[in-house]
């Protein structure tokens, strides 16, 4: 599936600036940003997002 | 998305007009005008200085008292232009701008209490009094600042990895 960062922000209801954040890792969204963001994909929030070791610390 | 208690975004641009004029009006009067732009008008107070005497002044309650201009006016018109220019939504307002204002709004608040603390321990008599209420205008000039310069930076950064 292809979608450019814009149509991905206009359907889950962030700012372009947001989903960048995102994917260089500065952010980690809210439960139901991560959750529209699965659907939009139609996967499973696992399939896309993971803990890593960092996130137990 | 839960409700926030931001102005809109347009309120931003009322707040920039309401302070740049009132600062504006207070520094060509101070500068051209001396003391005779400073309008004096009477107002209800709750506490104020009565009758002097024996050359000390009477506290007085719920009294008409007479002010002016740089002793009401500018603070009330400065705090609410300050408070529409720092609590309007961002055109691209989500959760990570909310996440910068957080931020912002700490380190502001940390800010002026060390400023606060300092003049406190520093600053005594009659200019002590003006201190606190400039102090709160400090602190929304601070967040202002901090916050357009995060969010400038927020939407430059996604600007850059276009390119």
């Amino acid at each position: 599936m292809k979608i450019s960062q814009h149509e991905l922000a206009d359907r889950i209801g962030v700012s372009r600036q947001t989903i960048n954040a995102i994917e260089l890792e500065k952010y980690v969204p809210s439960a139901t940003v991560i959750m529209k963001i699965a659907f939009v994909f139609g996967k499973r929030v696992e399939d896309i997002f993971t803990l890593e070791e960092s996130d137990w610390k | 998305m839960k409700k926030t208690f931001l102005f809109p975004s347009y309120f931003r641009k009322i707040g920039w007009i309401i302070s740049i004029t009132t600062l504006l009006y207070l520094l060509i009067g101070l500068i051209f005008f001396a003391d005779d732009f400073d309008f004096k008008f009477i107002m209800p107070a709750i506490v104020a200085l009565g009758e002097i005497i024996n050359f000390s002044p009477e506290t007085a309650y719920f009294v008409f008292t007479e002010t002016s201009f740089t002793t009401t006016l500018f603070p009330v018109l400065m705090i609410i232009g300050f408070v529409f220019m720092a609590f309007s939504r961002e055109r691209n307002e989500d959760e990570y701008v909310s996440k910068i204002r957080e931020r912002a709004l700490v380190w502001s608040v940390l800010a002026t209490c060390v400023v606060l603390i300092l003049s406190i321990l520093l600053i005594y008599g009659l200019s002590a009094f003006y201190v606190f209420w400039f102090d709160f205008l400090f602190f929304l000039l601070l967040f202002v600042i901090k916050f357009r310069i995060d969010i400038f930076r927020f939407n430059r950064s996604a600007k850059k990895d276009e390119e």
